[in-house]
């Protein structure tokens, strides 16, 4: 889909929205693509690849806000979150605080902050199996200790994120991820012991290939808690 | 209700011919197995700060994953699209893991029988939202009203209705609809001189909205967090070095699910890469213990009907009398070690891949009176809550922060201690396990247990246990 259309889409949504009685609201709508593979035991356990996409709506009536979102981007989709949102803004508390920015203070950046490298989205699958396999295999030979893995893996994401408000508003930029990590295990005796490498970039020129220094960080594989839901959306 | 009733079937007009194409497509490269997972999720949130409602949102999410396993390879794909040409693209894309002819021969779709652990016939997210915004109002009014020292409060709500359709290549067909409900409230404690003191009380499951009205009201859970609170007001810093620790009933059997319960995934086992490896037949804990994950409990948070590969979920036996039993198994797993699907193959949305995961991880009950548990210890801590935990299953390193525990001094509880952490390894912590209450409690339906970068509801539970050694990290 073109950047217009979600442009044109999220300014749509806004002003419908203002036309069922709101007095300001904003719209965000977010496109990505995904990929991950994990080479295990030097051979390829997992790989996944998809896009998605989905809109959020914050509406204000006077001091009341609400907030709804959707997956579901036709023209219909968009009409319930519009709904949803209204509704919810309609019982909401006044908050003297709610409110949006005043059109002078909206801007856009002139600078490119880098966000996006167009290099992460021409790689090759069979390029990325081969650095995910690259690095679990240069944790296997690091020692002979080193006698199980959880895997090397590269993952990459594109997004592109859209923004427009009834503070006439429009904007958007695009981002770029990717990253590669291993996890090897090491064992003597009846102990066992796993550590991470990973390397983070927005682009892929600027990924580490090999271990510079190999800092561990606590990544643990289990957490539970039972407070402040990590995912918003889901209970 | 049939499948041709069934919400993907009369609101997408899907048919079992979409789904046996959809699957053939996935496997034209070759496999061993493939599924389909249809999600639909509708969700709501409720806040309140200040004694003002700020936000509220709801929202929809649907899609399809498609995944082929070929080996111990997995292809995974998925699609925010329920279009037939986007699910086709999906299940090409997931086939690329497999190469070759297919294998697998053509069985078809059948239902499996049907039950349902939470009959809910209104799910709290189709109730008026203003009867929801009112339980947050009621948990503010009511964690205010505790105690003059209460200064600041903050209450959620959150509601889903999930609705899932699997099938899968080996013939399994079934959907089902999840309701979910969870209330939290936070409290702010405050006095002179003493830094402001926190506390947390939570709960929910597959339930009714009247489950609020009635059994665990706004108000109980505002007044445990107050209450929580204020009792931190006069907590000292928590003693370090290795002593003997009670664990209260409930929530604290967090501590068996990361101590215990992510080393007993079928993944990690599989992999060798879990301190509990190759251990089944030998004794992991105290005889005084046995282990459970249920997911079967009548609305329970941790609880489904089927589990998100479309297996059927179970009672499943981890720990009998100290000697492990068995891990927690998904489709994958159970294929490579050859053993039966245990129902714990579950995903925290269409975007994701299954893994073995625990539903509602406990101790059975033994015998002890929990007072005589705590007059049995001369010196050492008393846990009562828990604020979260977290294991590395490799080394079995496990850590938790208590938020509400006690010293236990001549066999009494004195005073309460700030901000313990709990420091243990997974084989080894249970075996020291003396005392076993009689009070098992499940806690009130708050956990989320994160694993992978994928969260899913659980729940945990334990009697009063008595721990003889374990190393307190003073306080946090």
């Amino acid at each position: 889909m073109s950047q217009n259309h979600f442009a044109e889409l999220a300014q749509q949504a806004v002003k419908h929205t203002l036309e069922r009685g709101a007095t300001d609201a904003e719209c965000t709508i977010v496109e990505g693509n995904e990929f991950s593979v994990n080479v295990r035991m030097r051979e390829v356990e997992s790989l996944k690849q998809a896009g998605s996409r989905n809109a959020g709506l914050r509406v204000l009536i006077g001091k009341r806000a609400g907030s709804a979102y959707t997956s579901d981007l036709s023209a219909e989709g968009i009409e319930r979150m519009v709904a949803s949102a209204l509704e919810l803004a309609a019982i909401t508390s006044e908050d003297p605080h709610a409110g949006l920015p005043d059109p002078g203070e909206l801007g856009a950046i002139s600078a490119d902050l880098q966000l996006y490298c167009s290099d992460v989205g021409r790689i090759e699958t069979p390029a990325k199996i081969d650095l995910a396999r690259e690095a679990e295999a240069a944790a296997l030979q690091a020692d002979p200790r080193i006698t199980n893995s959880e895997g090397g893996s590269f993952d990459s994401r594109l997004g592109r994120r859209v923004f427009a408000n009834s503070r006439g508003f429009v904007g958007e930029y695009r981002s770029s991820y990717c990253s590669l990590a291993a996890v090897p295990v090491a064992r003597e005796g009846d102990s066992m012991e796993r550590d991470y490498w990973v390397s983070m970039a927005r682009s892929f020129a600027g990924l580490a290939r090999r271990p510079r220094s190999c800092r561990s960080r606590f990544a643990p594989s289990g957490r539970t808690q039972g407070r402040n839901p990590a995912c918003a959306g889901r209970v | 209700m049939s499948f041709s009733e069934s919400f993907f079937s009369s609101r997408f007009a899907i048919t079992r011919g979409d789904l046996e194409s959809y699957l053939s497509e996935a496997l034209c490269q070759g496999g061993d197995y493939a599924d389909l997972y249809f999600e639909y999720l509708s969700t709501s949130n409720i806040s309140i700060d200040e004694s003002i409602v700020k936000s509220a949102t709801q929202g929809v999410s649907l899609g399809v994953g498609v995944r082929v396993i070929a080996g111990e390879r997995t292809g995974y794909a998925y699609s925010d699209d329920l279009g037939p040409e986007k699910i086709r693209q999906a299940a090409h894309v997931a086939a690329c893991i497999a190469a070759g002819p297919a294998r697998v021969e053509k069985t078809p779709l059948e239902e499996g029988r049907r039950r349902n652990l939470y009959p809910v016939l209104t799910a709290p997210h189709e109730t008026a939202f203003l009867e929801r915004i009112e339980l947050v109002k009621r948990a503010d009014a009511a964690a205010r009203a505790y105690d003059p020292r209460i200064f600041q409060v903050q209450a959620s709500y959150a509601d889903s209705l999930r609705h899932v359709m699997v099938a899968t290549s080996a013939g399994v067909l079934s959907f089902d609809r999840q309701p979910m409900a969870r209330l939290g409230v936070a409290a702010l404690a405050r006095q002179n001189g003493i830094a402001p003191q926190r506390g947390y009380a939570g709960g929910g499951g597959r339930v009714e909205l009247s489950f609020f009205l009635e059994e665990k009201t706004p108000e109980h859970f505002a007044r445990e967090a107050a209450r929580q609170a204020i009792v931190q007001l006069d907590a000292v810093d928590a003693p370090a070095g290795e002593t003997t620790v009670v664990l209260g009933p409930g929530w604290p059997g967090i501590l068996l699910h990361e101590a215990v319960g992510h080393g007993l995934e079928a993944d990690f086992n599989r992999k060798k890469v879990s301190a509990f490896s190759d251990r089944i037949g030998q004794q992991v804990a105290s005889p005084l213990c046995t282990v459970i994950d249920d997911g079967t409990i009548r609305n329970r948070r941790g609880s489904l009907n089927v589990d998100d590969e479309g297996n059927p979920t179970q009672r499943n036996v981890l720990i009998e009398n100290g000697i492990l039993r068995g891990y927690l198994q998904d489709a994958l797993s159970s294929r490579i070690l050859r053993a039966s699907p245990t129902g714990n193959g579950r995903r925290e949305s269409y975007e994701h891949i299954p893994m073995p995961r625990m539903t509602n991880t406990f101790m059975l009950a033994g015998e002890s009176d929990p007072a005589e548990i705590i007059r049995s210890v001369p010196k050492g801590i008393y846990c009562a809550n828990f604020a979260g935990g977290q294991v590395d299953i490799t080394s079995g390193n496990f850590v938790f922060a208590a938020s509400e525990s006690y010293l236990i001094e001549d066999g009494k509880l004195t005073r309460p201690v700030r901000n313990a952490t709990l420091i243990g390894n997974g084989p080894e912590a249970l075996r020291y396990v003396s005392m076993v209450g009689n009070d098992l409690q499940l806690d009130e339906g708050i956990g989320i247990c994160g694993k992978e970068g994928q969260s899913v509801p659980v729940g945990v539970g334990i009697p009063t246990l008595k721990i003889d050694r374990m190393t307190v990290g003073g306080t946090a």
